[in-house]
């Protein structure tokens, strides 16, 4: 235990004090890093709409935000290949042609392409370093400083991914129009399934107003293939770059360096999901906003595929802090997959004499049944049972008794 | 058995429940539907029933409930008394004023582009207590919501537009009057109606009496009538039921350059006629005339009135004469009612000072004009150049400048001043040192920043400007779309040192606030991408230029 502070009991002291410190620890924990992308078939109905509903699904609260301005790209055709596992060539092309491993580089450190200046404040912030003691070991360029470079760039930079999103929708106007037609003609009946008598009504008046649009729409479906890459943050990549590239005040040779260095910076291919294709429940859904579908489907298709990769790739899996230790409370759910028959490690963060960050694993938990929270996107609005939740409930499977502070990952 | 949940929470905590037509599962905070089922009710958070399990929908409405059985419309109240029965065709959403539509008899529809309106129905008005205001009885009900567009006579008062009530959308006004009736329409202003006064719900003008009638103001509705010769300008008494014409004058209104009347402001309306401006009062008399210009200040509710020889007279709303200002030869009023009023005026030897309501003077006659800004500053000029200055008389700035900006802000720190080469420069108000190259335009400072046209700045169109002038500007604000600027500090360092289009100025400025520093060239740059880069296109297949990325 000597020079290793224990940071989960820490947070227990806080936790059991004052409850606000659980929501504020919550918010304290390193997470990777996302840049997502949309593969938007221009040539299918419903491209505008799943673009607009793209751009508005913010990065998931599990990662952090490492989003560049262009986040969707148009292709006219399906592509090549979309369904094998194996690495896609049009979109590993794409990614090299546009460097975009040397913009996530970039974008960790601040970097201004006009004068080359970068700075720490992201890897300090993200890394819940002490921002003074990180300061100070990066000028004296102590050991300790090397020590904690290594680290951010293993656990944070390193952990950079990109998920790139290739969204089909799954054409059946025929069989929707059908539905659609039955809807508005059995209104009463149709309605009651649903909520009420209302709804067939609405539907009749909206298909007067927007054409197919609703009754297409409540057929809507989609298929995601979804690619995953990380950045490629090794040793020797990071000596290139804190050599070479790296400066805080403004230098030409530096600059040009990493403008030169760019198509160095390498992404590399983790693996890649495709979603189960089901119907979304129009539950929920405006019948005045039937766009709201469009952004549904894509969503809770996207939020699927991420949990089914963090099941494949275990570098990709999320922690999450827990809220409350009696009872064991994390703010995860449906979202993430959890389900009845999850597990979850129960991990202590340790800080290390050097300043590095470490993780021991103490326990195992499990989901209480009945108690897991349907977070997924709308599930309030259209009454999903445990969407108020608010929280997961576990209960403990082995190990010692979690505290408040601790990471929890599915195991 | 497919089964959908729902959830509906009341205020209060009264639980609105979706129930199966078997009703064997009602927990607390959640509810179910089952596809056999098809009624509605109300459940207390005991599980008791509030209101029966009889309807096909039920939606919070207010503090009420609207229930809906086979298309007819009822409210009922949280303890489940019936407020008013279920069969009225259509009861809109609330307003902010607590103001409804509701309906009987007609049949919903759609128009094409998807709005829902009631097909020969019959309207009426509702309060948020569910209390019938204005009775089931109209064809059609109005809102006076059209200010007219550029019409000079429309502007004087809000009026009808043809539009009628939409039910995707609440009433949209307080609804003190609504107009009924009416057919003609010309250059989009619904003629003929009537007008009905909401909270008495009885008819105030009736209809086909006037070509346009305006909102009513103080009991009284300023209409245009036409006669076969001329145009008729009165006012309706809305509580004795009778008018009296004011002015009348020829040829089509809608292309008058003047405006003809104005509403009772207090006791007194202002007409133009042909001998002048002249003021009326309650009883169609006229009172004061003879006057070439007038002014009012709705913030003091005073007039001001200039006779031909040029004579200043002030009086309230109720067209008492207010002394302490006779012998002036002008006056300004404050725009905004200020802790202490205070009054600009003009002396007969043609020099500018500040009285108050008392006649003490509280600045000097030392000054060749004054001007009044909405916080207390009071613009000077002297020698032909203007400053600033507080009511207290602290200069803030030196008469030394062809104008000044006013400040919107409260102890200002710097202030923006023109010299005579129209450029603007920061001016400390402690100092008076002046700070900048040299502006175009300038925004006024808020929060220690202002976007700022430097001198000579020339944003070249090319991709990237041309992103940034917003695709989204519709033509009638497409003056600012070429319009550039940075974002600087009071002492005009840059904070934000792109270029930055008008439009994405608070952009910009937030920006600057969430990194508490000074943005870098190439950190403006990604935050500009950001903003602006959902709204461009780009494919797989090519290559993006680097300044389309952000990093």
């Amino acid at each position: 235990m000597n020079g290793i502070i224990k940071i989960g009991v820490l947070s227990l002291l806080i936790a059991t004090c004052l409850s606000v410190g659980a929501q504020e620890e919550e918010e304290r924990y390193r997470r990777s890093s996302l840049y997502s992308i949309l593969i938007n078939h221009s040539e299918q109905k419903f491209a505008d709409e799943i673009r607009n509903s793209f751009v508005q699904i913010p990065v998931t609260d599990k990662y952090n935000d490492h989003e560049l301005a262009p986040k969707v790209f148009r292709v006219g055709a399906k592509l090549k290949n979309a369904s094998s596992d194996e690495e896609n060539s049009q979109i590993t092309d794409f990614l090299e042609r546009n460097k975009i491993a040397s913009r996530l580089v970039a974008k960790w450190f601040n970097r201004d392409h006009t004068t080359g200046i970068c700075d720490m404040e992201l890897v300090k912030e993200r890394g819940l370093y002490d921002a003074t003691e990180f300061d100070r070991q990066m000028a004296e360029r102590s050991a300790r400083g090397k020590a904690m470079l290594e680290d951010a760039g293993e656990e944070l930079i390193g952990h950079t991914f990109v998920l790139v999103n290739d969204i089909r929708y799954i054409d059946k106007a025929q069989r929707s129009a059908i539905w659609g037609s039955v809807l508005a003609g059995l209104g009463g009946v149709a309605g009651a399934s649903l909520r009420n008598a209302n709804l067939g009504r609405s539907v009749s008046n909206l298909s007067q107003s927007v054409g197919n649009m609703v009754e297409t729409i409540k057929g809507f479906k989609v298929k995601i293939n979804t690619f995953l890459y990380q950045l490629v943050w090794d040793d020797e990549t990071a000596a290139v770059f804190y050599e070479k590239q790296y400066t805080d005040v403004a230098d030409d040779t530096k600059r040009d360096a990493f403008e030169q260095a760019r198509g160095s910076y390498r992404l590399k291919y983790v693996g890649k999901v495709e979603s189960k294709g089901s119907t979304t429940s129009f539950m929920g859904v405006n019948l005045d906003k039937p766009e709201v579908m469009v952004r549904k489907a894509c969503q809770r298709a996207i939020d699927e595929n991420i949990v089914d990769l963090q099941t494949e790739f275990e570098d990709f899996r999320t922690s999450t802090p827990i809220l409350t230790s009696e009872p064991i409370t994390a703010s995860i759910g449906m979202k993430e997959g959890v389900s009845a028959k999850s597990k979850f490690e129960v991990l202590e963060r340790v800080e290390n004499e050097d300043g590095t960050h470490s993780y021991k694993r103490v326990g195992v938990v499990a989901p209480v049944e009945n108690k897991i929270w349907d977070n997924r996107y709308m599930a309030v609005e259209e009454g999903a049972k445990g969407a108020l939740l608010g929280k997961t409930t576990f209960k403990k499977v082995s190990g010692s008794t979690p505290v408040a502070g601790m990471l929890i990952r599915e195991i | 058995m497919i089964r959908i949940k729902h959830f509906i929470f009341s205020r209060v905590g009264l639980l609105l429940i979706l129930l199966g037509i078997n009703g064997s599962l009602c927990h607390a905070r959640q509810t179910y539907v089952e596809t056999n089922g098809k009624k509605v009710g109300v459940l207390d958070e005991d599980g008791n029933e509030v209101i029966p399990f009889a309807y096909d929908n039920i939606e919070p409405w207010g503090n009420l409930y609207r229930v809906e059985k086979k298309e007819k419309f009822g409210l009922y109240d949280e303890a489940g008394n019936e407020v008013l029965p279920v069969k009225y065709t259509q009861i809109s959403n609330l307003n902010c004023y607590g103001r409804a539509v509701v309906c009987e008899k007609g049949k919903m529809a759609t128009t094409k582009t998807g709005r829902r309106y009631l097909n020969k129905g019959k309207f009426g008005i509702l309060n948020e207590k569910g209390e019938i205001l204005v009775p089931c009885e109209y064809e059609d009900l109005y809102e006076f919501i059209y200010s007219g567009a550029n019409f000079k006579f429309s502007k004087e008062g809000m009026c009808v537009s043809g539009g009628g009530i939409y039910f995707d959308d609440t009433l949209q006004t307080e609804c003190k009057y609504v107009a009924f009736g009416g057919s003609k329409h010309e250059k989009g202003i619904r003629q003929y109606y009537g007008v009905i006064d909401v909270d008495k719900g009885q008819v105030a003008v009736p209809a086909n009496k006037f070509v346009f009638t305006f909102l009513p103001s103080n009991g009284f509705a300023r209409y245009y009538s036409q006669t076969p010769d001329n145009w008729s300008f009165g006012y309706w008494d809305l509580d004795n039921q009778t008018g009296f014409e004011a002015a009348t004058g020829k040829g089509d209104p809608f292309t008058y350059t003047y405006w003809t009347h104005g509403d009772f402001c207090g006791d007194v309306a202002p007409v133009n006629g042909t001998d002048g401006w002249k003021f009326y009062n309650r009883a169609g008399e006229v009172i004061r005339s003879g006057y070439k210009s007038i002014r009012h200040g709705s913030a003091v509710r005073m007039w001001m009135t200039l006779d031909q020889d040029s004579t200043m007279t002030v009086f309230d709303e109720d067209a008492k004469d207010i002394p302490v200002f006779s012998g002036y030869m002008n006056i300004i009023f404050p725009g905004k009612q200020w802790e202490t009023p205070l009054f600009p005026v003009k002396n007969k030897d043609r020099r500018w000072g500040v009285i108050n309501l008392q006649g003490d003077v509280v600045v000097p006659f030392e000054y060749q004009d004054m001007s009044l800004a909405d916080l207390p500053f009071i613009g000077v000029k002297k020698n032909g150049k203007w400053g600033l200055i507080t009511p207290q008389r602290e200069e803030l700035v030196p008469c030394a400048y062809a104008t000044v900006r006013y400040p919107v802000e409260l102890q200002p720190k710097h202030v923006w001043c023109m010299k005579p080469d129209s450029l603007w420069f920061s001016v400390d108000t402690k100092t008076y040192k002046e700070y900048g190259d040299g502006f175009e335009s300038v925004e006024t400072f808020r929060d220690g920043m202002a976007w700022a046209k430097p001198n000579g700045l020339d944003v070249k169109p090319d991709w990237f400007s041309n992103t940034l002038t917003g695709r989204k500007i519709d033509d009638k604000s497409g003056f600012k779309r070429f319009v550039w600027g940075i974002i600087v500090n009071e002492t005009c360092e840059p904070l934000f040192p792109e270029p930055v289009n008008w439009y994405y100025r608070d952009y910009a400025k937030e920006s600057v606030r969430k990194k508490g520093r000074a943005l870098r060239p190439g950190e403006a740059h990604a935050v500009l991408m950001k903003k602006v880069s959902p709204n461009l296109n780009y494919f797989l297949n090519t290559t993006l230029n680097e300044n389309e990325w952000d990093y």
